[in-house]
């Protein structure tokens, strides 16, 4: 069994408690081995850490992988290559796939490929109606029992209510969680950016923030009906996270997560009709970016995924109502929320649990996004001041509004199940 | 060519326009207006190509581009999407760079998409020298209408400072109202806007104009009332008025409103004309109407927008 030591790093896992400078950490083969160790240890292979954040793997709740089936977008084997360049060890792949993911074998066949590409986690959601159809559950018992993590349609909203109450029904009995796209669609329809004075000015059709408020109260409704969890994939306006904070504070089970773009972005991004900022949802008022970075920073909202969706450039340099939605997060989704905490927004402590331990929680898998002996070494180290600009994606694609900026901080080694998938240059 | 950067030349929107450059152009369209009913108009675009892409439907507008274009000697080459290789497929961004390598003077766009010109001169700008005008895009702009509509006014008025213009209509889906907003803005006139709220939206505000519910209050102090059509083509779901004899009922120009007009004041309307449904006909054709002023006048206005784009007549010596 191979071993490894980082010498010299500053343990940082704020949901443990623990930020311990000077320490020396062990992997043994793919665990954990110790926290803190001697730095003289005799090991297999030794990283000078140079005083940098070492924190647990980041994992991250919403990834289009776009294998099977849209393999010109993306691939497992490069959505895991870019997951790695940013500091993420686990992902959870959306069933916006071809086949959708509502038999055995496409699970079967998505976990091959993450095994071919290395060891980053690849964790499948299942698709919660056959076809992502919204007219029958999925078989999710067996979907479940050969690796799916949650249930979900995806970025279409379940239309029928009385599906997803079976549904959440079901996953409750199975012990996961359903993650919906909260959205009623009756409201957006046609809608190409957010409706308002962007919209307004630019002559193109919106989608009111209330579709998304009117999707998230129904599915809080439903939630708080069946006892179930549920989880609100990307949301993004004020009255979403009051909703959100009302229903936690009357115990109701849900769980949110919010997109880095929506964090730093508004629907302004869009006004020279740069198609890059066309996402979904999308990019919303400056009001609205607020109010989610304060339900970010005040646990409302749980975590940070980065919603990377990859789309080819021709689905992107087209007029606006042609123009595919999305954009591709994997290695910007750790630099923006460090630029949150550099400008202030957001404690370290919060803004590492929210893309370590909170979504890990999500999945109730308690043994990712924390420093545990025995644990899975997925760990990520950060250099919270190396100044570096975006200029080439490991994905196949480079749809983002991102591309070309400057940041301060990023991962600059990656370890999942104790093998480097990423290491900087530097 | 010109010797004006081509990011000038360009005609997208009246937005990016400053007030002396409207005033440069709405110059130059009555210079030439009296020059060409003079038949001895100056022929600046003798040698150059103008091409009218027309992605979406039109009749007055293409007609009068190429009928602007003719008059100042260019040679006319017309692509309608339904007979080109946008039918096979191609990308606007394709097609503007194919057309840009051919060395045109102008490409005239229209397109049922905002931005749509805007991603044509892009692409344009990629390959060469040719400038790009907004024949009209989705319910963003359409400054030719607004420069025409801006003639018309200030026929009749003089000076559109102090001036109240009232726009009355489906201004959420009208490039006509965007583009005549700005402009009115620009150039110190008062514009009320005036529909339904599903069709006249809050936010239109923030643009310049100021909302006013109910069209009775506007007619007695309008100096011209703009009326425009209900483009149920941009809708997507269920109607958003009741019916159209509900509308005409609440909204349209009557023969009764059209009574309670100032006493100079005058009606525009833009076309299509719905005849019944936002205009009464003998309102349309009654002696308040500058309807055919207005088509008059699109030539001259597009006569100069073709000049500025290839950068001659008065666009040639200013840097």
């Amino acid at each position: 069994m191979s071993t490894t030591l980082l010498r010299d790093v500053r343990l940082f896992d704020p949901g443990a408690g623990v930020d311990a400078p000077g320490r020396n950490v062990v992997i043994d083969g793919d665990v954990i081995g110790s926290l803190d160790a001697s730095p003289n240890i005799l090991a297999d292979r030794v990283v000078d850490g140079r005083g940098r954040l070492l924190v647990p793997g980041l994992v991250d709740l919403r990834v289009h992988a776009c294998e099977p089936g849209y393999t010109r977008r993306e691939s497992i084997a490069t959505a895991t290559a870019a997951a790695a360049a940013g500091g993420i060890t686990t992902i959870v792949t959306l069933p916006t796939t071809n086949p959708t993911v509502d038999r055995v074998e496409v699970v079967e066949l998505i976990l091959a490929r993450a095994r071919e590409a290395g060891t980053t986690r690849v964790l499948p959601t299942g698709a919660l109606s056959v076809g992502r159809e919204g007219t029958r559950l999925a078989e999710m018992a067996k979907l479940s029992a050969a690796g799916c993590v949650a249930f979900t349609d995806g970025d279409r909203a379940v239309k029928d209510s009385q599906l997803l109450r079976y549904a959440m029904e079901t996953a409750g009995d199975l012990g996961v969680p359903i993650v919906t796209h909260a959205e009623d669609e009756s409201l957006s329809l046609g809608g190409l950016m957010h409706e308002g004075l962007v919209s307004t000015r630019l002559g193109l059709p919106g989608a009111p923030g209330a579709a998304e408020v009117v999707g998230i109260a129904r599915d809080i409704a439903i939630a708080e009906l069946t006892g179930s969890r549920l989880h609100i994939g990307h949301v993004s306006t004020a009255a979403s996270v009051d909703l959100l904070r009302q229903a936690k504070k009357r115990g109701i089970r849900v769980t949110a997560d919010v997109s880095p773009l929506h964090l730093i972005l508004t629907d302004e991004a869009l006004l020279d009709y740069d198609t890059s900022a066309k996402v979904f949802p999308p990019l919303r008022p400056r009001s609205d970016v607020e109010a989610v970075r304060i339900g970010l920073a005040d646990g409302t909202i749980d975590c940070v995924a980065s919603d990377h969706t990859p789309q080819i450039e021709i689905e992107k340099n087209v007029e606006m109502d042609q123009a595919a939605p999305g954009a591709i997060g994997l290695e910007t989704m750790l630099p923006v929320i460090l630029s949150l905490v550099n400008d202030g927004h957001l404690s370290l402590e919060r803004a590492i649990t929210t893309m370590t331990r909170t979504p890990a929680n999500v999945l109730g898998r308690l043994d990712l996004g924390r420093l545990k002996v025995g644990g899975p070494a997925d760990l990520t180290l950060i250099d919270r001041d190396a100044d570096w600009r975006f200029l080439q994606s490991r994905s196949k694609t480079a749809n983002t509004p991102l591309l070309g900026r400057t940041f301060t901080g990023r991962a600059t080694l990656t370890i999942a199940a104790g093998v480097v998938t990423f290491e900087g240059s530097k | 060519m010109g010797t004006i950067d081509l990011a000038r030349r360009h005609l997208l929107g009246i937005e990016p326009l400053d007030a002396a450059e409207i005033h440069l152009i709405l110059d130059r369209a009555r210079t030439l207006r009296q020059a060409s009913s003079a038949n001895k108009g100056p022929r600046p675009l003798e040698g150059t190509s103008v091409v009218t892409l027309f992605y979406e439907a039109s009749t007055r507008t293409r007609a009068s581009f190429e009928i602007a274009a003719h008059k100042l000697g260019a040679t006319i080459v017309s692509i309608a999407s339904s007979s080109s290789s946008v039918k096979k497929g191609e990308t606007v961004w394709d097609t503007g760079r194919t057309l840009a390598a051919m060395e045109p003077g102008v490409i005239v766009c229209r397109h049922s998409s905002p931005g749509a010109p805007h991603l044509l001169a892009s692409a344009a700008e990629s390959v060469g020298n040719t400038a790009v005008v907004n024949a009209g895009d989705g319910a963003h702009e359409h400054p030719t209408q607004a420069l025409l509509d801006a003639m018309t006014l200030l026929d009749r008025l003089e000076t559109l400072e102090g001036r109240t213009i009232a726009i009355v209509g489906d201004i959420a889906h009208s490039r006509v109202a965007r583009s005549d907003l700005f402009l009115l803005s620009k150039l110190g006139a008062r514009v009320l806007l005036c529909g339904p709220r599903s069709l006249v939206p809050r936010t239109l505000e923030s643009l310049g104009g100021t909302i006013v519910r109910d069209v009775d209050d506007i007619i007695p102090v309008a100096d011209a009332v703009m009326m425009l059509r209900v483009q149920f083509e941009r809708m997507v779901g269920p109607p958003p008025f009741p019916s159209l004899g509900d509308y005409n009922r609440t909204y349209g120009l009557t023969v009764a409103r059209a009574e309670r007009m100032k006493p100079d004041a005058f009606v525009m309307h833009p076309g299509p004309m719905n005849r019944g449904i936002e205009i009464d006909p003998e309102v349309a054709d009654g002696p308040t109407s500058v309807v055919a002023h207005q088509v008059r006048n699109g030539i001259a206005a597009r006569m100069a927008v073709l000049e500025r784009a290839v950068g001659r007549g008065p666009w040639a010596e200013s840097s």
